[in-house]
């Protein structure tokens, strides 16, 4: 039993997802949500700390695919360039001792503030792909469709292209 | 022995040592915690800097970076804030710790000096107390043997019981003084348990619960005397009808009688005065004699004060002596022959008293004096009838002899008609004859008896006090003289007086009436004394209070011991907070003591030799009273009593030094000034008998006119004799020179001194001017009056002189106490300012101090310095308003230039709004046209759009603020100059006003179409209007001429005009499709065509396809953005991806 398990780990990647192009949005949408790396698992495998890293090193991976296919939003940029800033007055005023950083932090946070006042509560992923579903015209699964294409239709959409 | 515990030895000197220790160290903690968040800080600075978040692994690195400088901020903060907090408590420890340790210290010290003498003393004391409980031992041995050999009655036993009684009783004296605890020698343990204990209720921490307590016992000691001056004042206030403070005048002019009554009693006898209707004088007169009376037969009358002064005062106003000698001496010659009758007889005054003052009424009708009428009481006092029987009787017995005279005539055993007469002049003789006729015969008496029970008396009590007025008839006599020579001298009552008025016990009695007086007079019903004693009394309260924190300190002192080092330094705080008050109370009272003895010593000068011995004498037998009156007291009394010794002692040290500087000063002085009065009158007499010789001899030469050589002989004889007369006088007229040199000397005064010295050289001069025989009269005269006049602007000038050095004087003290009064200022500038301004002040009031003076004098030499004066006031009150006038200006410059750059701020914000809207509007257009990457941008312009334009509106809020300010400073400042009481309650006042107006003002700032009814400013119904920079306002009639639009009607055409779709509308030609300037007319067009061409217009737009909308995820932001476009409508839905 032993010796399976051990086995079953040289081939980890086989049992997991390793690329978005393969893994379902479904599970992509959970692993948000839930933070459950363990989703990435195609099989049951015994959990060690070693696997957990490696299963965790798995969706990094994937994550870069997905930086370096789509690219992050402009918003996201802007926001994440406003916390280093921000964090980077911080840091100004913790060795400066200089009270007007507190103040220019604060000015940072409050437009950062008003940038995200007309943020909403999530929506579902079947509405969004309902949605999509019906731009298109043809019926999108959750289950079925991957990553890759989820964000493939989702940016045709945006382009305009879509027919 | 055991060891001696000192207050070191549980307390450190310096009870804050320790805590600003531990401070400092936690500071440096915390300083080390910074230093190492800065170390934090710099490590995730370089870890951001180096992060290109092109990766997940970068980005999580970027956003760890970014919780762990957020969260050393928050820990930097919490740590600044302590440590500035730790600093100014340290700073707060140290300023207080300095005056706190000093003040403990000093304490401290004051408590191991009394420790020690305790030890000291109980040393002493025990060993005396050892000794004589052995004896007492003994002597009780003695006693019972001797009891059982010679009985308990024996004279030795009963000799020797009461030298045991007394040795127990003394050494139970001893017992009660120092507590029994103490009396085994050496017992530090027992010592301390007291000390200890005295240390939970803090005094013996303090060291000054001695003083506190004297405090409350002279406060509330001097609190009652104020109270029960007051209800005196009051009561005498009711009964004379006079107001409070002529009443108040009147109760203090009757405490200076100079007795041994008590204030409250002298009082009394006062208001016993006002009840019989006396006023003014004759008040004062009635209570100084009836307390003359209160005094000298004091201890044999019962009754209050106002009793006897009531009694006394109606026997002297029932018997008309008031009448006929005044009240005062009345009262003395009623009291005077009370005073004999009581000394030279049985009878004692009080029942004498009673009995006249029942009988005054009918006795007085009946014609018998107030001497007889007491002769009468002291008699039948002495045969033991009560004054009630015996006045009852007399006064039934005389009006019925009134009645019935015929009877009573025989009874007597005369005629009717001599018993008539006998009765009308003297009655107390026809009352003697009646007894005695009625004793004379059992018929007589059986007769009295039958009449006077005819007028309800009893014939038994009537035969006995007739019996007794007819038996003793002589004895009668006796007191009749002894009472009318009394009655008559009016003296006995004095000398009483003066003999009762001066024993020990009344001169220990006056020295608290004098204490009582001091009271009162310090007060003086202006509520000094309240004032004094509030403070006191404030300063007791915060010794309480602080009492209560010192035990409760104390038990967390205890807590130290287990460890609550917190506890300790809380209670260490609290201890310290009981002490402003308790010292300022304590201040308050022994500046008051040396302030009173200092002007007690100041008036003693003054005294006369006889009265400053008295003083002195009195001084010192309160002191030895009080010392006696320490052993009986105990507690808070015991160190009442002790504060008084020590003011007492301290008031006698005082007198003494007065006394013996007065002394070796006059010594000095009478010696020398005795010398020469004695030698001036020597020489005087000598120059009288000089005098005559010359006399004679001109005699002898004038009367010797025929032999020549006797008239040369005399000649030369008279001329040696003048020579010697001449040199008498010259001797003479030193001796006044030199007594009159001492007299300077002793002039104190500096200026007195030199017009002394200055007379003395004139008169010298004008005495040589008149003795010169060469000089004509009438040169004489001149030169006199030159002197005189030279003498009189002397002393002018030192007179001015002097007034100027006491205006140089007060300038000088004024701006000392200016320099001293820096504490209470918030910074140095504060103070500066201050001190320019008071100096300022000062130097005025000086330099116009010395123009009066100089005006007032009016001498022309002083025409320019006053001249200069004037001028120097005149530009110091120019520079006054020369500031003032700076200062509004100054105000003017200020918030014009800070105006101008929030103008320039509002300016540029303007600016960046009107490119921020081009730039809108040119994405606008790129996003009409299709280009929808140009949407975000967009979004981002009219945000910041939108930013831009609420910055513009919080500038504006501000300049409208900052311009408030200003309105307000140069009201202010324009208050200030105007000389206003009270500048800044005038300014809020205007301000107030002026915002009030500014309310009820319409404002065109946001644009108005229309400004609504009539007002009242002008005949055209013209109001007040708030307008704002580059407006622009409308006349009814140019509004007449666009058909009262409004402004967005106004606009939208102005726009269309602008972007020449008017013109085009207007020139476009239908039938040949081109521009066409009479193109209106060509085609016939109406307004109603172009309308509907417009609609059709729109809903060809509305028609047109709308471009698809755009979906983006976010996934690291965990955002979804739906973005949808209808026709120009762009909406954007942004929401969280996950919950």
């Amino acid at each position: 039993m032993e010796l399976f398990w051990k086995r079953s780990i040289k081939n980890l990647s086989l049992k997991c997802y390793t690329s978005i192009d393969d893994l379902p949005i479904k599970t992509w949408f959970e692993i948000h949500k839930t933070a459950n790396f363990l989703l990435l698992l195609r099989e049951p495998v015994k959990i060690t700390n070693d696997i957990y890293d490696e299963i965790l090193g798995f969706w990094e991976e994937m994550y870069n695919q997905y930086i370096n296919k789509f690219g992050l939003s402009d918003e996201f940029i802007v926001d994440l360039r406003s916390q280093m800033r921000v964090a980077e007055m911080r840091a100004d005023y913790i060795i400066t001792g200089q009270r007007h950083f507190l103040t220019l932090i604060k000015i940072e946070e409050e437009k950062e503030r008003l940038h995200n006042l007309d943020v909403k509560e999530p929506q579902d992923l079947e509405i969004i792909l309902a949605k999509i579903s019906k731009y298109y015209g043809f019926k999108l699964s959750s289950k079925e469709l991957t990553v890759t294409e989820y964000y493939s239709y989702l940016h045709s959409i945006g382009n305009g292209k879509a027919s | 022995m055991a060891k001696q515990v000192k207050n070191t030895d549980i307390f450190e000197a310096n009870l804050f040592k320790k805590t600003q220790e531990d401070v400092k160290a936690l500071i440096t903690e915390i300083d080390n915690l910074e230093g190492k968040l800065v170390l934090v800080a710099k490590q995730q600075k370089e870890i951001l800097s180096q992060q290109d978040n092109k990766t997940i692994q970068s980005i999580q690195r970027t956003k760890i970076a970014v919780d762990k400088l957020n969260e050393a901020e928050k820990l930097t903060n919490n740590i600044r804030n302590q440590k500035i907090k730790l600093e100014q408590n340290l700073k707060q420890a140290r300023k207080v710790a300095i005056s706190e340790n000093e003040q403990l210290k000093l304490l401290l010290a004051e408590q191991n000096k009394i420790n020690k003498q305790l030890a000291r003393e109980k040393l002493g004391l025990v060993g005396a107390y050892e000794k004589e409980s052995k004896r007492l031992i003994l002597l009780r041995k003695q006693y019972k043997d001797l009891a059982l050999a010679e009985g308990e009655t024996s004279v030795k036993a009963k000799q020797l019981l009461t030298d045991i009684t007394a040795l127990d009783s003394k050494l139970k004296q001893v017992d009660a003084t120092v507590g029994q605890s103490q009396r085994n020698v050496g017992n530090y343990g027992s010592a301390w348990s007291r000390v200890g204990n005295t240390l939970k209720t803090g005094l013996g921490i303090l060291g000054i619960g001695s003083a506190i307590a004297v405090i409350g016992r002279v406060l509330f000691g001097a609190v009652k005397t104020i109270r029960e001056f007051d209800e005196s004042v009051a009561d005498l206030q009711k009964v004379t009808g006079l107001a409070k403070k002529d009443a108040r005048e009147l109760a203090e002019e009757i405490t200076k009688i100079d007795t041994r009554t008590s204030v409250k009693s002298l009082l009394e006898l006062a208001t016993a005065g006002g009840r019989l209707g006396l006023t003014g004088r004759q008040l004062i007169e009635f209570t100084k004699s009836t307390d003359k009376a209160f005094v000298a037969l004091g201890d044999s009358l019962d009754g209050t004060a106002e009793e006897i002064g009531l009694s006394l005062g109606k026997i002297a106003a029932n018997f008309g002596a008031e009448q006929e000698f005044g009240i005062g001496l009345a009262i003395e010659k009623v009291g005077s022959s009370l005073n004999d009758l009581g000394a030279k007889s049985k009878a004692s005054e009080d029942a004498i008293l009673d009995f006249t003052t029942r009988l005054s009424g009918v006795a007085s009708q009946s014609g018998i004096t107030i001497a007889e009428t007491n002769a009468l009481g002291a008699l039948f006092d002495e045969a033991g009838i009560s004054a009630e029987i015996s006045s009852s009787l007399i006064g039934k017995l005389l009006p019925a002899i009134g009645k019935n005279v015929k009877k009573f005539a025989k009874v007597a055993g005369v005629d009717v008609k001599s018993f008539s007469k006998l009765l009308a002049d003297k009655p107390f003789e026809a009352l003697q004859l009646v007894s005695k006729g009625a004793q004379s015969s059992k018929k007589g008496l059986e007769g009295l008896n039958k009449t006077l029970e005819g007028f309800g008396i009893k014939g038994g009590r009537a035969a006995s006090v007739v019996g007794i007025l007819a038996g003793k008839q002589e004895r009668l006599n006796e007191l009749v003289e002894i009472s009318n020579e009394a009655y008559e001298k009016a003296t006995s009552l004095s000398d009483e007086f003066a003999v009762k008025n001066e024993t020990l016990n009344a001169r220990i009695e006056k020295l608290g009436n004098n204490w009582d007086k001091f009271i009162i007079s310090v007060e003086s019903g202006e509520g000094v004394l309240s004032d004094i004693f509030n403070g006191a009394i404030g300063g007791v309260n915060d010794f309480l209070v602080g009492l209560t924190k010192v035990d409760q300190a104390l038990k967390k002192v205890t807590q130290r011991a287990i460890g609550g080092r917190e506890a300790y330094l809380k209670a260490v705080e609290e201890f310290g907070l009981g002490f402003d008050g308790i010292a300022s109370g304590l201040g308050k009272a022994d500046k008051f003591i040396e302030k009173k003895t200092d002007e007690i010593a100041k008036a003693f000068i003054d005294k006369d030799e006889k009265t400053q011995r008295t003083i002195t004498n009195n001084l010192l037998k309160r002191i030895k009273s009080d010392n006696k009156l320490l052993e009986s007291t105990s507690g808070l009394e015991q160190l009442a009593v002790e504060k008084r010794i020590n003011a007492n002692l301290l008031l006698l040290s005082k007198l003494k030094t007065v006394r013996i500087a007065q002394k070796e000063g006059a010594d000095e002085e009478i010696e020398s000034l005795g010398k020469l009065t004695k030698q001036r009158a020597r020489y005087l007499g000598i120059i009288e008998k000089q005098a005559s010789v010359v006399s004679d001899l001109q005699e002898k030469i004038q009367r010797a006119s025929i032999d020549e050589e006797q008239i040369l002989t005399l000649s030369l004889q008279l001329d040696v004799e003048k020579e010697e007369l001449a040199r008498l006088n010259r001797i003479v007229s030193s001796t006044i020179e030199e007594i009159n040199k001492i007299e300077i000397d002793l002039t104190e005064d500096q200026t007195q001194k030199r017009i002394l010295l200055e007379e003395e050289k004139s008169r010298k001069l004008i005495e040589q001017i008149r003795t010169n025989s060469r000089a004509e009269t009438k040169v004489k005269e001149e030169l006199i009056q030159k002197e005189q006049e030279r003498l009189t602007q002397f002393i002018l000038n030192e007179n001015i002189n002097e007034v100027k050095g006491e205006i140089d004087q007060a300038k000088k003290l004024a701006e000392a106490e200016i320099s001293q009064r820096k504490s209470g200022f918030k910074s140095q500038k504060e103070f500066d300012e201050f001190k320019a301004e008071q100096t300022l002040a000062i130097k005025r009031n000086s330099l116009q101090a010395e123009l009066d003076v100089l005006e007032f004098y009016g001498r022309e030499e002083d025409a320019v310095r006053r001249e200069q004066l004037k001028g120097e006031i005149a530009e110091l009150y120019e520079f006054e308003k020369e500031k003032e006038r700076i200062m509004i200006d100054f105000l003017e410059v200020v918030a014009e230039l800070v105006d101008k750059e929030f103008e320039k701020r509002i300016e540029n914000i303007g600016k960046q709004i009107d490119k921020t809207t081009a730039r809108i509007d040119q994405l606008r257009e790129k996003a009409n046209e299709g280009q929808l990457a140009s949407q975000e941008s967009l979004a981002f312009e009219q945000k910041r759009e939108a930013e831009l334009e609420k910055q513009r509106a919080r500038e504006q809020k501000r300049q409208q603020k900052v311009q408030a300010l200003f309105t307000v400073l140069s009201t202010f400042q324009a208050n200030v100059n105007s000389g206003a009481s009270n500048p800044l309650a005038k300014t809020f006042a205007d301000v107030a006003v002026l915002k009030s107006l500014a309310g009820t003002l319409g404002s065109a700032y946001d644009g108005v179409d229309d400004t609504g009814d009539r007002g009242k400013v002008d005949s055209k119904g013209g109001k007040l209007w708030v307008l704002h920079p580059n407006e622009q306002v409308w006349s009814k009639k140019d509004r007449n001429d666009v058909g009262f639009r409004d402004r967005n009607e106004i606009k939208d055409i102005v726009k269309m005009y602008d972007n020449g779709m008017l013109d085009n509308l207007s020139k476009m030609d239908n039938s040949s499709n081109f521009i066409n300037p009479s193109a209106f007319v060509v085609n016939g067009l109406d307004n109603n065509i172009v309308v509907n061409k417009l609609d059709q217009l729109n809903r060809t737009l509305k028609q047109m396809e709308i471009p698809k909308g755009m979906v983006d995820i976010d996934e690291v932001r965990k955002l979804i953005t739906l973005t949808t476009k209808k026709g120009n409508q762009i909406t954007k839905e942004r929401s969280k991806l996950h919950s």
